[in-house]
C-alpha cells in the first residue's frame, strides 16, 4: 500500500523554540491515522507545514509519493480539511456556504450540485440550508464547518480537533460520519487532545510531545509499550502496611497505592490478576466494595513515556 | 472558478450590512443634510438680486426720485424695488427683513440699513454716487473752467459708462460649498478600504481560518486576488454611482461630464480599496484596530480635502502644495472641480494620471504581500 | 452599587473619545472663537472686498487708482495672473476680483481717449455682491476722474480730486433688525457643543449602555439578586452622572474663555440650556442604544444624528439662511428648540425669561418622548 503521507526529519523553528524536532510520519492509504499529543505538543504546526502554509526549516514531506510544495495543486485538489476554528462565510447560508467550498475545486456544475446535496445528507443539515451560521447551534456548526471541507470528496482529509465544544451527540455523528468517510475510501488524519476519540475510531496513532514523535503505532502496539497491563482499583478499610507488602508480592503487581480507602494495583502482565486479588481479601478476612479493572489508556502510554499527562 | 468567487464575494459584500452603511449610507446621509442647510447659499447668498428698499420722505427730491424711478425699472438693470412708505413702517420692515434699507430723501439724503453688509453698502454707494455728482456738478459749474470744458465735465459724469471690462475665469458654477460634496465622494472613496479590510483577512491564511481554506486550495492566489478586487470594485463602484445618482436628484448641479466623472468614481475606491487591503493583511493588528486605522486615515486625508469646513484644501495649497498632490482624497475632489469650472481637460487628466500612479503603487504593494500563501507562521 | 460602579468601569475604556471630541473643541473655541469674538460695533462701516492688481502699464494713473482703490478695499497678492491661478483664488474666496491694467492704460487715461474699457480688465465670479460693489466703487471714481478731467484740470489732479469726492460719506445708520447674526463668542460656544455633546454620549455612554444589553450579560445579572428596578436605577445614575460631568467639563472651558461672564445671570440662562440639552442627548443615547448593537454602526449613527442637527437646526448654517422647508423640518428636531433658546438669550439677555423657559421644556418633552419611545424598544428587545 502506497504512504499517503510520509514526513521526514522535519524541523520547524520559531526563533529559539523548536516546535518540530525532526519529526517523522508515514500514514498509509486508507487509514485513520491519529497524531496525539497535549496541547503545544506541534500538532497543528505539523498540519500546516503538511499543507504547506507554514514554511520550515528542514525536512521533507511528500503526499501520495510527490513532494508538496505551495504550488502542488495536482496533490491540493484531492485535499480537505476541516479546521479547528469554523471557517465559514457569516453571509452565506449552509448551501450557499458549501457550494462556494465545493466550487473551489468542481468545476462541473452538475456534478458539484450532486455532490453539495450528499454532503448535506451526510452532516444531516437538510432542514437548516438556508440558514445562516449564527443563526446555527455549536454542534451545527461544527457539521457545516465538517461538510464545507469534505463536499468536493477529497482523498485526504485532516482533522485539526473538530470536537472542541461539542455536545456528546454531535460529537458521535462527527466520529461515525469520519469513520464512513474512511470506509468510502479516504485516508484521514485526525488530530485531537481527547484520547477517547482517537482510541475510539483511530487505526493508527502517533503520540507527539514537543515537537517530536515518541510512539507509533495501532492502540494495542503503543499498549503494549509500556509496562502496566491492567489497573486494579478497590474499595476497601482497614488495610495495614503488611497488607500493602503481601499484594506487592502478587504476581505482577508493580505499583501498589493506597489513599482515602481506595487501593490502587498496577499489574505488568498476566490473566485473572483480580481473582488473585480479592483471593488474598479473602484469605485475610478483609471486606471490600466496589472492584474495578482497567486496561491501560493512552493517557497511561503518554504518561509512563514522559512523565506528564495528556491532558495538563 | 474567477467567477464562482467573483459571484459569492458580490454576494457576500452586499450582505455585510455595516460596510455598505459606512460607505453608502453615511456619505448619502452627509450631503443630505449639507444640501438642506447650504446648497442654496451661494445663489441667495452671494448672487445679487433686487434689493427691496423704503424711501421716507421727508421733503422733495426730484433727481432721487428719478433716479429711484430708473433704477427700480423692471428689465435687467433693475437694481431697487421701490416702497413708498412713512418713517414707522419703514422702521418696522426694515426689522423684519422686508426691506434692506430706508432711504430717507430730502435735501439731505440719509440711509438707514439692518446691518453691516455687501448689500447695504452697496444701497450705500449707489446713493452716493447721486449725492456725490451732484456736489461735483456744483463744483464744476462754479469753477474757472471754460463753457465747454464744462458741459464736457457734466457730460462725462452723467454718462452711463463702463470704464473697464469684466473678465471671467470660468462658465462653471462658482458655489464655493460644492467643495464639501466633492469631499464626499473622497471620503466615500476612502471608506472603501473597509471592505477591503474585512475581505483581507478572510483570504489570508495567518489571519483567519477562513483564509487557511482558502489558500489550499488547489489554484493559484493570484486567481482568488483578481477575483476578490475586482468583486470589491464592482460593489463599490456601484455605491458610488448611487451616491452621485442621488446627489443629482437632490439637486447638486454637475455639468454633463458624465463619462469623466465615472472614471474618477472608479478610480477613487480602488485607492481606497488598495489602503485597505494593506492594512487587512497585518495580522497581528485585532479587527477593531484596523476599522480604526481606516477611519482614521480616511476622514484625515477627507478633513483635508474640505470635508468638515471649506478653506483647509486652499490653505495647505499654499503651503505645503505636495500634500495636496500625494492626498487620494483632494485629487479626487480637485478632479470633480475642475471638470465643473474648466473646459480644458488639463487638470482633470494630471488629477487622474497621479490617482491611477498612486492606486498601481498600492495595490501592487498589497499584491505582493497578499500572494504569499506560505508563511513563517500562522 | 455594583452596577454603578461597573457602569463606570466600562465607561473609563472610552474616556479617550471625550478627550479627542474635547480637544477638538478647545482648539475651535481658542483659535476660532474666542480671537474672532468681536462682537460687530452698532455703527456702520462700509464693508471692504478683497482684490488682487496686475498692474502691467505702472503709469501714474495706473498707480494712483490702485492706491484709491486699496484704501476702499483690501489689496492682496496671488502668485501669478495664469487662469488657474486666478480660478482657484476667486473660487476660494481668497479674493474677490482681480485687476488687469494694460500697458498704455495711463495714455489712454490722459488722452482721454474713449476705449479705457480696453485696457483694464477686473476678472470676477460675475453677478455677486463683491463683484458688484467694487465694479461700482471703480467705476463711479474714474467717473469722477475723467469728469475733472474734462473741466480742465491736469489728471493727477483730477484723480486726487476724484479721490476726495467719493470719500464723502452718505450718513449711514444701523438699526438692528430681527434676523441679524452679530453674535458673540459665547453664543458661538454654546452654537458648537450643542453638536459635540450629542456625538460625545452616544458613542461613548451609548456603548456602555450596549455592553449592559448584551444577552449573557444580561441574563447572568439578571440571575443574581439584583432586581431589574435596581439595575435600571444604578445604569441611569451612572448615565446622569456622566452626562453632567461633560456639562461640568464645557462649564470650566467656558470659565477659561469667558472668565466671569459666564457667572452673570445670563451666563447661567446659557448653561441652564445646555443642561436642559444634556437631557435630550442622553435620551438619543439610550435610544439609540437600544436599537443598534454594533460598534461601528453607533459610531456612524451618532456622527449622522449629531451632524445631521447640526445641520438642519442652524449650528453649522445659521438659521437666517436655512429654506422654509428645512426649518419645518426642523421644528421636530431638538437642536431647533435649544437654538431658539440660544439665539433668544443672546440677544434679550433676561428679558422675556418665560419665552426661554419655554424652549427648554420643550426641550425636556422631546428628552422625555425619545426616553419613552427607548423603553417600548428594549420591552420588545426583550420579550424576543
Amino acid at each position: 500500500m502506497e504512504l499517503a503521507v510520509e514526513v521526514k526529519n522535519l524541523v520547524k523553528r520559531y526563533k529559539e523554540l523548536v516546535a518540530l524536532d525532526h519529526f517523522n510520519l508515514a500514514i498509509k492509504e486508507g487509514e485513520i491515522f491519529g497524531l496525539l499529543g497535549p496541547n503545544g505538543s506541534g500538532k497543528t504546526t505539523t498540519i500546516n507545514c503538511i499543507l504547506a502554509l507554514l514554511s520550515y526549516d528542514k525536512g521533507e514531506i511528500k503526499i501520495f509519493g510527490k513532494p508538496m510544495k505551495p504550488t502542488s495543486y495536482d496533490i491540493k485538489k484531492d485535499i480537505g480539511v476541516v479546521m479547528q476554528n469554523v471557517a465559514v462565510f457569516e453571509e452565506l447560508n449552509v448551501f450557499e456556504n458549501i457550494d462556494y467550498f465545493c466550487g473551489l475545486y468542481i468545476k462541473d456544475k452538475n456534478k458539484r450540485r450532486e455532490y453539495i446535496d450528499e454532503a448535506i445528507e451526510f452532516v444531516g443539515l437538510k432542514e437548516y440550508i438556508k440558514f445562516k451560521p449564527k443563526k446555527l447551534s455549536g454542534g451545527l456548526l461544527r457539521r457545516l464547518n465538517i461538510a464545507c471541507g469534505i463536499a468536493h470528496k477529497p482523498k485526504l482529509i485532516f482533522f485539526d480537533e473538530p470536537t472542541v465544544a461539542v455536545d456528546p451527540q454531535s460529537r458521535n455523528k462527527i466520529l461515525e460520519g469520519i469513520e464512513q468517510l474512511n470506509r468510502d475510501g479516504a485516508t484521514i488524519i485526525y488530530t485531537s487532545h481527547y484520547m477517547e476519540e482517537v482510541e475510539q475510531i483511530c487505526t493508527k496513532i502517533a503520540i507527539m510531545d514537543k515537537g517530536k514523535n515518541i510512539a507509533m503505532g495501532t492502540k494495542e502496539e503503543l499498549k503494549q509499550m509500556i509496562k502496566n497491563t491492567e489497573s486494579i482499583t478497590v474499595e476497601v478499610l482497614g488495610l495495614n502496611e503488611q497488607n500493602l507488602k503481601d499484594i506487592h508480592t502478587l504476581p505482577h503487581a508493580y505499583n501498589v497505592g493506597y489513599n482515602d480507602c481506595r487501593l490502587s494495583v498496577h499489574f505488568s502482565g498476566g490473566k485473572h490478576n483480580v481473582v488473585r486479588l480479592l483471593d488474598y481479601f479473602q484469605s485475610k478476612d478483609i471486606s471490600f466494595g466496589s472492584v474495578y479493572s482497567q486496561q491501560p489508556t493512552l493517557n497511561d502510554v503518554f504518561l509512563e513515556i514522559t512523565g506528564k499527562e495528556l491532558r495538563d | 472558478m474567477f467567477w464562482h468567487n467573483y459571484c459569492y464575494s458580490i454576494k457576500s459584500i452586499f450582505r455585510n450590512k455595516s460596510t455598505i452603511i459606512w460607505t453608502l449610507i453615511f456619505p448619502i446621509a452627509l450631503a443630505t443634510f449639507m444640501y438642506m442647510a447650504f446648497g442654496n447659499l451661494f445663489d441667495t447668498d452671494e448672487l445679487m438680486t433686487i434689493i427691496p428698499v423704503a424711501v421716507v420722505e421727508k421733503e422733495e427730491n426730484k433727481g432721487l426720485d428719478a433716479l429711484l424711478e430708473a433704477l427700480s425699472e423692471e428689465g435687467e438693470d433693475q437694481i431697487f424695488s421701490v416702497q413708498k412708505l412713512n418713517e414707522e413702517e419703514a422702521l418696522k420692515a426694515l426689522y423684519n427683513g422686508d426691506v434692506n434699507g430706508i432711504i430717507y430723501k430730502g435735501e439731505e439724503i440719509s440711509l438707514t440699513v439692518g446691518e453691516n453688509s455687501y448689500m447695504s453698502t452697496i444701497i450705500k454707494t449707489i446713493i452716493e454716487q447721486y449725492t456725490q455728482s451732484e456736489a461735483i456738478v456744483k463744483d464744476i459749474i462754479s469753477s474757472t473752467a471754460l463753457e465747454e470744458e464744462k458741459s464736457a465735465a457734466i457730460k462725462a459724469l452723467l454718462d452711463n459708462k463702463t470704464y473697464f471690462t469684466e473678465g471671467k475665469t470660468s462658465n462653471g458654477y462658482q458655489n464655493l460649498y460644492y467643495n464639501y460634496f466633492y469631499a464626499i465622494f473622497a471620503m466615500s472613496s476612502m471608506f472603501a478600504s473597509f471592505i477591503s479590510v474585512e475581505r483581507v483577512s478572510k483570504m489570508q491564511a495567518n489571519t483567519s481560518s477562513l483564509g487557511i481554506r482558502r489558500t489550499i486550495i488547489p489554484k493559484g492566489k493570484a486567481m482568488m486576488l483578481c477575483s476578490e478586487f475586482l468583486a470589491m470594485v464592482t460593489t463599490q463602484f456601484a455605491v458610488m454611482i448611487i451616491a452621485f445618482i442621488y446627489m443629482n436628484i437632490i439637486g447638486i448641479r454637475f455639468n454633463d461630464k458624465y463619462l469623466a466623472m465615472l472614471l474618477i468614481l472608479l478610480l477613487g475606491p480602488c485607492v481606497g480599496l488598495a489602503i485597505g487591503a494593506i492594512i487587512g493583511s497585518f495580522a497581528k493588528i485585532g479587527d477593531g484596530a484596523k476599522i480604526g486605522t481606516c477611519v482614521l486615515i480616511g476622514m484625515g486625508l477627507s478633513v483635508m480635502a474640505d470635508l468638515v469646513a471649506s478653506g483647509i484644501k486652499d490653505t495647505i495649497e499654499h503651503t505645503i502644495p505636495i500634500l495636496n498632490r500625494l492626498n487620494p482624497a483632494a485629487l479626487i475632489s480637485d478632479a470633480f472641480y475642475s471638470l465643473n469650472v474648466y473646459d480644458s481637460y488639463n487638470r482633470y487628466f494630471t488629477d487622474i494620471a497621479i490617482l491611477t500612479v498612486i492606486m498601481i503603487v498600492l495595490l501592487t504593494i498589497s499584491v505582493q504581500i497578499l500572494r504569499r500563501n506560505t508563511y513563517a507562521s500562522l | 452599587m455594583q452596577v454603578f460602579k461597573v457602569y463606570f468601569k466600562v465607561l473609563k475604556g472610552y474616556l479617550g473619545q471625550w478627550a479627542l471630541y474635547i480637544g477638538i473643541f478647545s482648539v475651535i473655541l481658542f483659535m476660532f472663537i474666542v480671537p474672532n469674538s468681536v462682537k460687530e460695533q452698532i455703527s456702520f462701516s462700509n464693508k471692504k472686498c478683497n482684490f488682487a492688481v496686475f498692474d502691467y502699464d505702472n503709469s501714474e494713473a495706473s498707480r494712483d487708482i490702485v492706491a484709491y482703490m486699496s484704501k476702499k478695499h483690501e489689496l492682496k497678492s496671488i502668485e501669478n495672473d495664469s487662469m488657474e491661478v486666478m480660478q482657484d483664488e476667486l473660487f476660494n474666496r481668497n479674493v474677490d476680483c482681480i485687476v488687469k491694467i494694460k500697458k498704455d492704460f495711463g495714455k489712454n487715461f490722459e488722452f482721454n481717449q474713449s476705449n479705457l474699457e480696453n485696457y483694464i480688465e477686473i476678472i470676477t465670479i460675475p453677478d455677486t455682491y463683491t463683484s458688484q460693489l467694487f465694479e461700482q466703487d471703480y467705476n463711479r471714481f474714474v467717473k469722477y476722474a475723467k469728469s475733472y478731467a474734462a473741466s480742465g484740470i491736469n489728471v493727477s489732479s483730477a484723480i486726487e480730486k476724484a479721490a476726495k469726492t467719493a470719500d464723502t460719506e452718505l450718513s449711514t445708520n444701523i438699526v438692528e433688525k430681527e434676523n441679524n447674526t452679530n453674535y458673540d463668542a459665547t453664543y458661538y460656544f454654546f452654537n458648537y457643543i450643542s453638536w459635540i455633546i450629542v456625538i460625545m454620549c452616544i458613542i461613548t455612554i451609548g456603548r456602555v449602555l450596549v455592553v449592559f444589553q448584551q444577552k449573557n450579560l444580561r441574563s447572568r445579572i439578571a440571575c443574581s439578586a439584583y432586581s431589574f428596578a435596581r439595575i435600571s436605577k444604578e445604569l441611569l445614575m451612572g448615565v446622569l452622572c456622566s452626562g453632567f460631568t461633560i456639562i461640568f467639563i464645557f462649564f470650566v472651558l467656558a470659565v477659561i474663555a469667558f472668565k466671569t461672564e459666564i457667572l452673570s445671570i445670563q451666563g447661567m440662562l446659557y448653561m441652564t440650556n445646555a443642561i436642559s440639552y444634556m437631557f435630550v442627548a442622553l435620551a438619543l443615547t439610550y435610544l439609540v442604544s437600544q436599537l443598534i448593537k454594533n460598534d461601528g454602526t453607533m459610531n456612524m449613527i451618532g456622527n449622522t444624528i449629531s451632524l445631521g442637527m447640526s445641520f438642519l437646526c442652524g449650528v453649522f448654517v445659521p438659521m437666517e439662511f436655512l429654506s422654509d422647508t428645512v426649518i419645518k423640518i426642523a421644528h421636530f428636531l431638538p437642536a431647533y428648540w435649544y437654538q431658539l433658546a440660544l439665539i433668544h438669550i443672546q440677544k434679550h439677555g433676561t428679558d422675556n425669561i418665560s419665552k426661554t423657559f419655554s424652549y427648554m421644556g420643550i426641550q425636556i418633552l422631546f428628552a422625555l418622548a425619545l426616553v419613552t419611545v427607548g423603553i417600548i424598544v428594549s420591552r420588545k428587545n426583550q420579550s424576543k
